[in-house]
């Protein structure tokens, strides 16, 4: 075999955390990062961000903005460990202190092209009314100890949640060499565009 | 094309707010009667009225309102509401309705949509090609089938009397069966003899209670029986009914078409009932049933009165039909021969069983009549077909085919061929739709059949295939003698559409009779058939069965009956009868158990090839996606499930190649020689072969123990999320507030600075690069200075020198130089500590003087292996923390033709001078090691003595001698704190159960219990009370405490001295090599081996070393105790407690030291728990230190006692054997190791000096070795006055430092590694010689103690 075939696939997202929707909260900001399995590792961009404090909009829908981008290119060998971006929203209190406002997860997308996302977000709640008002008083909420812990399934029935707020995510996927290492994700129509050829003699 | 251009989305806010206005919005307010009900009508609630109204699920009102509002809007809402004013609703939301079986769609399924039925698990025919190969002779088997014929119960050429005629025929056999069985009589059998029994029970009433409660339990039974009894009444009843009612609507349909076209007939047989009065029983029960029976008889009468059983009369009416059909009557003649099988059923109705005994004289009569009817009902028959004649010419012919199913085992691939066999020939059918093939059919075997399979053709036009019939396997006992027909039902589904009047099949229509009934009947019949073995000439069955391995097989079970071994199905359980055939240990010789063994050796034989399991997926092979050999061949799945099973230490890839050929065979073997490290040892001495080989046992027990033993890992709430930890209780919790609260009135500036608690992080949070160690190097005490004497010397030769050159310039000062250099070499010593972990050394400043500050603070950095920083990863690293104090020492060499302008280099060299070492699990467990250690230092350092200023470590101390101990003042801790996660392992109860060594259960859960309760208690302290051992069985610890018998050879060298003999058996002990266990292992779950098994093997852990200590000092018949607790500087340890007539001793079995209870610098920080032979104690003082700690556990105040003082049942045998057998080790062996140790040095050495020539000073290392041997013993003086002098000859022109080093032998890399430690190839000076001796001292079972004595010479000059 004088050109041997990839060795690695590639993952290309793109795209922001465009708005959010928390009815109560105001002045909020968001952290993203990804979460991915030992045979994943990124080669271009930013795993992790911070985006800027946004306030409501005035209008009727009372969107927090951000459109913070996220621009990130994996590389792996292996579909399992997947990406997931875990964002985490946190804001002021009314003592001003920041307090986590909600964990969300979502895998990124596995199929090429442009996908929407709304992830509904949640926080860890205290056990009992009087941690509860300990915990406000002292304006320190109960807060995961790592955010990453919202990708994960171990240890997480010892918690918790309520929900609260949703936050909306735009992806731009673009995939390379995936089809040649033989896992198909695009949709069955993508295929015909993409390749000119039967897509028998495209698989291997 | 393929970009596509396109505007953004983008969502005006007027238009969303447009689309707003336009959404309905239904209110839910409560809508009036009247908008719902149509006009001037008054809702009507049909409850009210006294219907009954299933009720309806339950809707909440204003989702209801809302419905309703929302219907109201509608033009036509109001056809939703019901005459009550509510929205119609159903009670259930399941619709109970019947669509099954009509197949409507005339378009065929999807072909790919078909379900395609796959064979089942094949159970592979081995009993006969088994046994074919057994007996060799007959290979031949051969079985008779003979197809009788077929009869339809349906077929869609039926009219509709002929429809009546089979569920008629099917009735009565309901009834006949009905009758065989004769439940009612036997019920009424059981009353009669209940009431017997009541009634002499009654007759004796009043007896005592025990008759009442019987008589009571008769009543009981009486009532129950009754019902049963009038239920099976009602049955029969019921199923007359049902005869009669079609009888007569057969009837009715004859008479309406006129013609009858069955020869079916019901008779029913009226009886008299004058008989049948009760006898004048007085009781209530069988009043009852007479009464019943009565009622029957009424209902009977009225019934059979209305029959009119003649229809004879109608007869002439079907005469003109008579010619037209006889020319076809008369070919149907011809081809049924079977035709005059009397079909008529004549009945004798006996509608009460009961009274059967009598039966009257003319019920005898209808076996007479019937015959006389017979001849009516053909003709009848006969006459009445014409009419069918269309339909009879399209009645088809049917074909049987035969079809004979095998295994094609001696195939590379395993197929169902379906062979067509043979087939009958085409027989037509009949008029009463009969078939009749009678052909014999000899099928001729080799393999067992797997299936048989008739196929059931209709050929009318074309061939369609009706059903597949699969006939059962007759029975080896089944020959061909004795057959008798047996039948198979079969139907089949196809979709007839009626044509000439005929009922067709699966299709529904209205029976004429009672025009409500709609029917829809399937084809549907039976074959009979018979299938037996044949016989060949001599009359010998051909079964493949051959009668003396039947035999074998029945006697057998006799014999194994006879033992009286449970689980009788031994054909079915064979794996039990191996089982127990093993454990009894049959004498295979002994004819009585012949056939036992033959039957095993049989089954064996036949067991090679039977898979063990039974396949319940048979779609399983289906959704593989590749072969079983395919997926274990690929490498990357291997090396995934490796990584899986995290047991890819060796090997951590970041990435898993994608490819086989990426994956280099390397890992595996690296994987494989890990699990087994023996292959390579053939060139190793069998000492040390002994080593590896026993350390390899190890690992593969405790792999093989730990996989039996379930772990559950939790995560706590406080590993997930934070700031639980802080309000963690309501105690702290209202302290927080308060403090929060105050903290709001509180003055800015705090004056006293509050220690605050370290924040502990969970350690599957933690990344690379996060942690650190900490280590803070406060003091020193007493370190040893340089020996003055050789000292001045060398000053007063290095001065004298100096002097000589610098006399001219300034006499003086020379002298002032040289008191000043004798007065500083008083305490000359220029300490500093080096801290190395992980291969990487960190040095603090060098300070000076014998008692030195340095209060230096050294991160040390760490990394886990494979970045993985998961607790149970970190619990896994073995490698220790070594401090060790060196001295610096600086050396000025000047050249000797140099003159005193260049002034020459000074060389700086580090001697060793001692050690404190602690594993970092210790520091994993603890969190911080802190405190003031004794320093290990080598019993001899040349060239350096104690120092005369002794400064106490702690100034309450006056206790032993204490100057010749170096002390180290050390705080280490992990930065950030990692918090320990505690797993809860449980182990299975079946360990425990299965063992019959274990202790009884019952202990066992004590056990557990106590240890329980002990944790509820502190939890923080350790408690074992069961382990398992290297069986995997779970015992108590107490049975590993016995007396044993140390080696003779150590008793004997201190014959009068018992307390240098107590030293040397610890010395001995601490020679076994320790093997460290892992912390997760560690936790409740732990492995002992026996005393003797870890002597043989020569390897131990801390629990089995102190056992073995324990064992040996209670062969002196001193009072010694296992204790376990905690050490600051090794974690979790077991010492062994004595008792002395004022004191305790404290040993530790690692290093052989033994301390005193008050002994302030015993490592030992906690006391928990102490076991002897037979009992275990918890300590429940508050205050667990061994200093604080009372050490008399009879007082239950203080300790806690797992079983009270006479407490049955715990004397169980020890596990340890009577004594232990020491075998002398190979002396050659010892002196192989030996030359070993020392040539793999010396290349080290020269090794580690790559820039510098390595020189050997011979007439040194002479010395040494002669030194060397004494020092193992050696309790006095080290050095005798000969080799004093030798060395003082040394010392006039060498400045020698050197040390020996002793250790037990594990490897020779262990040694290198602690030469290595100890720097002393790191000089730089020019002209170093260095002495290298090695000495082992062997002990009984290989054990050896390894001493290797390291000088550097640096000549005077």
């Amino acid at each position: 075999m004088a050109a041997p075939g990839p060795s690695v696939f590639l993952l290309m997202v793109n795209g922001q955390v465009e708005s959010a929707q928390f009815p109560e909260y105001d002045d909020l900001y968001c952290k993203y990062c990804f979460v991915y399995g030992q045979d994943w590792a990124p080669t271009a961009g930013l795993e992790e961000g911070i985006s800027q404090i946004t306030s409501k909009s005035q209008d009727v829908r009372r969107a927090l903005v951000w459109n913070f981008p996220i621009d990130v290119t994996f590389k792996s060998t292996n579909p399992y460990g997947w990406p997931q971006i875990v964002l985490s929203v946190y804001g002021p209190d009314v003592f001003g202190n920041d307090v986590v406002r909600g964990y969300g997860v979502v895998h990124v997308p596995f199929s090429p092209g442009r996908h929407k996302r709304t992830i509904p977000m949640f926080v860890p709640e205290s056990t009992s009314k009087l941690q509860k008002f300990t915990s406000w008083f002292m304006g320190r909420r109960p807060e995961y100890t790592d955010p990453k812990v919202v990708a994960q399934g171990e240890g997480r029935e010892v918690t918790r949640v309520r929900s609260q707020g949703f936050v909306t995510l735009l992806f731009n996927v673009v995939t390379k060499d995936m089809r040649k290492l033989g896992y198909d994700t695009g949709p069955v129509d993508s295929q015909g565009i993409s390749v000119p050829t039967p897509p028998q003699s495209v698989l291997w | 094309d393929l970009l596509e251009i396109k505007a953004a989305e983008y969502e005006d806010d007027q238009e969303h707010t447009k689309k707003q206005a336009n959404i309905f919005m239904p209110s839910s307010s409560p809508v009036a009667n009247q908008c719902k009900l149509p006009k001037d009508k008054m809702p009507r609630i049909l409850e009210d009225e006294g219907f009954y109204v299933q009720r309806k699920p339950k809707i909440y009102i204003k989702t209801c309102n809302k419905m309703e509002n929302r219907l109201l809007k509608l033009e036509e809402g109001k056809c939703w509401f019901e005459e009550s004013g509510e929205i119609m609703s159903l009670p259930s939301p399941i619709r109970q309705s019947w669509n099954f079986r009509l197949n409507i769609r005339k378009e065929s399924l999807n072909p790919a949509l078909k379900t395609i039925y796959r064979k089942k698990a094949v159970k592979y025919d081995l009993e006969s090609s088994i046994r074919n190969k057994m007996e060799g002779q007959r290979e031949m088997y051969q079985l008779d089938l003979n197809i009788v014929g077929l009869q339809f119960s349906h077929h869609p050429l039926f009219n509709q009397e002929q429809v009546l005629c089979a569920r008629l025929l099917q009735l009565y056999e309901c009834f006949q069966n009905r009758q065989q069985q004769n439940l009612p009589h036997l019920l009424y059998e059981k009353l009669k003899a209940l009431t017997d029994a009541t009634k002499l029970a009654n007759e004796h009433s009043g007896i005592n209670q025990l008759t009442r409660k019987s008589l009571q339990d008769y009543y009981w039974q009486i009532s129950n029986t009754k019902q049963l009894y009038d239920l099976e009444r009602e049955k029969d009843l019921s199923l007359l009914h049902s005869m009669l009612r079609t009888w007569k609507q057969m009837k009715s349909l004859r008479k309406r078409q006129g013609f009858t076209s069955t020869p079916i007939k019901l008779q029913f047989q009226r009886e008299e009932n004058q008989d049948q009065q009760p006898k004048a029983d007085s009781y209530k029960v069988e009043r009852s049933l007479s009464r019943h029976s009565l009622l029957l008889e009424h209902i009977l009468n009225k019934q059979t009165s209305l029959e009119v059983f003649h229809h004879g009369g109608r007869l002439p009416s079907w005469k003109g039909f008579r010619s037209l059909s006889n020319r076809l009557l008369k070919r149907q003649n011809k081809l049924c021969t079977e035709n005059n099988k009397p079909l008529s059923y004549g009945k004798t109705q006996h509608p009460d069983q009961l009274f059967s005994e009598r039966v009257p004289d003319r019920a005898v009569n209808p076996g007479v009549k019937l015959r006389g009817r017979e001849k009516s009902a053909k003709l009848r028959r006969r006459k009445g077909f014409p009419t069918l004649l269309d339909s009879l010419s399209l009645e088809g012919h049917l074909k049987v085919y035969l079809i004979f199913r095998h295994e094609q085992k001696r195939r590379a691939k395993i197929q169902n061929n379906d062979k067509q066999v043979s087939c009958t020939s085409v027989s037509p059918l009949q008029l009463d739709f009969k078939v009749m093939f009678q052909q014999i059919f000899n099928i001729q075997l080799i393999y067992w059949p797997e299936t048989i399979c008739l196929e059931v053709y209709e050929i009318s036009k074309r061939t369609t295939l009706l059903a597949k019939l699969y006939l059962p396997l007759p029975s080896n006992a089944e020959l061909k003698s004795k057959t008798v027909l047996e039948y198979v039902e079969f139907s089949c589904d196809k979709l007839v559409i009626p044509a000439y009047g005929e009922v067709g099949s699966n299709v529904p229509f209205l029976l004429e009779g009672n025009g409500t009934e709609e029917l829809c009947l399937l084809t549907s019949g039976k074959l009979s058939y018979s299938l037996s073995w044949a016989l060949d000439e001599n009359g010998v069955p051909l079964t493949p069965m051959s009668q003396s391995l039947r035999s074998a097989y029945f006697s057998v079970l006799r014999n194994v009956d006879a033992r009286g071994v449970p689980g009788i199905p031994w054909l079915i359980n064979t794996q039990k009868l191996f089982e127990w055939a093993n454990e009894v240990r049959i004498d295979p010789n002994n004819p009585e158990y012949s056939d036992l063994m033959e039957f095993i050796m049989y089954m064996k034989h036949k067991g090679q090839d039977i898979p063990k399991y039974f396949r319940l997926e048979q779609l399983q092979d289906e959704f593989n996606f590749v072969s079983e050999e395919e997926m274990k061949k690929s490498k990357r799945f291997q090396l995934l499930q490796l990584r899986n099973a995290g047991q890819l230490d060796v090997f951590l890839l970041q990435h898993m190649p994608l490819y086989d050929r990426e994956i280099p065979d390397l890992v595996f073997q690296e994987y494989e020689s890990q699990i087994e490290k023996d292959v390579s040892i053939s060139d190793v001495n069998s000492i040390t072969a002994q080593r590896i080989h026993s350390a390899n046992f190890l690992k593969k027990m405790r792999r093989l123990i730990m996989k039996r033993i379930v772990k559950v890992s939790r995560f706590n709430l406080s590993d997930i999320v934070t700031d639980y930890e802080e309000i963690m209780s309501a105690r702290s919790e209202i302290y927080q507030l308060t403090h929060a609260i105050c903290k709001l009135v509180e003055r800015r500036r705090k004056l006293k600075p509050r220690r605050k608690e370290r924040k502990k992080l969970a350690a599957q949070t933690v990344s690379h690069g996060d942690i650190k160690i900490l280590v803070r190097i406060l003091r020193a005490y007493n370190i040893p200075t340089r020996k003055t004497t050789v000292n001045r010397k060398q000053k007063a030769g290095k001065s004298r020198r100096n002097i000589r050159h610098k006399e001219t310039i300034k006499s003086v000062a020379s002298g002032e130089l040289l008191n000043e250099s004798q007065i500083v070499g008083q305490d000359t010593v220029h300490p500093f500590v080096e801290v190395s972990f992980q291969h990487t050394v960190y040095q603090t400043n060098t300070s000076c003087g014998s008692h030195p500050c340095w209060n230096e603070e050294i991160g040390v950095d760490f990394v886990s292996p494979g970045h993985d920083y998961s607790f149970s990863s970190l619990s896994k690293i073995k490698d220790n923390i070594y401090i060790n104090i060196f001295d610096e020492m600086m050396i000025e060499n000047h050249e000797d033709h140099c003159l005193k302008s260049c002034s020459g280099h000074t060389y700086v060299r580090k001697n060793w001078l001692g050690s404190v070492v602690f594993p970092f699990s210790a520091l994993l467990q603890q969190s911080e090691i802190n405190g003031t250690f004794q320093v290990n230092i080598p019993p001899i350092l040349l060239g350096y003595t104690w120092s005369k200023t002794y400064v106490s470590p702690k100034e309450d101390y006056n206790g032993q001698n204490l100057k010749e101990c170096t002390f180290l003042n050390i705080f280490a801790t992990i930065e950030p704190q990692i918090a320990y996660i505690t797993s809860n392992p449980e182990p299975d109860k079946i360990s425990s159960k299965k063992c019959k060594f274990s202790d009884q259960i019952d202990v066992l859960q004590r056990a557990q219990i106590f240890k329980k309760n002990c944790k509820a208690v502190f939890p923080n302290r350790r408690i074992t009370t069961t382990v398992f051992n290297s069986e995997g069985i779970q015992i108590l610890v107490t049975r590993y405490i016995k007396a044993l018998n140390p080696p003779r050879q150590l008793l004997d060298i201190f014959l009068h001295d018992s307390n240098a003999t107590l030293d040397l058996i610890a010395r001995f002990v601490s020679l076994i090599p320790f093997m460290p266990d892992t912390l997760d292992e560690n936790d409740g779950s732990d492995i002992w081996m026996t005393s003797e098994r870890c002597i043989s093997l020569a390897i131990g852990n801390k629990e089995e070393h102190a056992i073995l200590l324990c064992n040996f000092f209670l062969y002196f018949g001193k009072k010694a105790l296992v204790l376990l607790g905690t050490s600051m500087l090794e974690g979790h340890v077991a010492y062994v407690l004595t008792q002395e007539t004022d004191e305790y001793l404290l040993w530790n079995p690692l290093t052989g030291q033994c301390h005193k209870q008050f002994d302030p610098f015993c490592p030992l920080q906690s006391v928990d728990c102490l076991f002897d032979d037979g009992n275990v104690w918890f300590n429940i003082q508050q205050n667990n230190t061994p200093m604080a700690v009372h050490f008399d556990y009879s007082k239950e105040s203080f300790w806690k006692q797992l079983f009270p003082k006479n407490f049955q049942g715990i004397k169980a045998q020890s596990i340890q054997p009577k004594e232990i057998i020491y075998s002398d080790t190979n002396k050659s062996m010892v002196e192989d190791i030996k030359n070993r140790i020392e040539r793999t040095l010396k290349c080290k050495m020269m090794e580690w000096r790559p820039k510098q020539p390595t020189r050997w000073n011979r007439q040194c290392t002479s010395i040494l070795r002669q030194m060397l041997p004494k020092l193992e013993l050696g309790t006095g003086t080290f050095v005798s006055s000969e080799e004093e002098s030798e060395f003082e000859r040394l010392l006039q022109f060498y400045w020698v430092a050197g040390f020996p080093i002793q250790m037990p032998y594990i490897d020779v890399q262990s040694v290198i590694d602690a030469v290595y430690q100890t720097g002393i190839h790191s000089s730089e000076f020019p002209r170093t010689e260095f002495a290298l001796a090695v000495y082992i001292h062997p002990y009984p079972n290989n054990i050896l103690s390894v001493w290797v004595y390291l000088a550097s010479l640096a000549r005077h000059q």
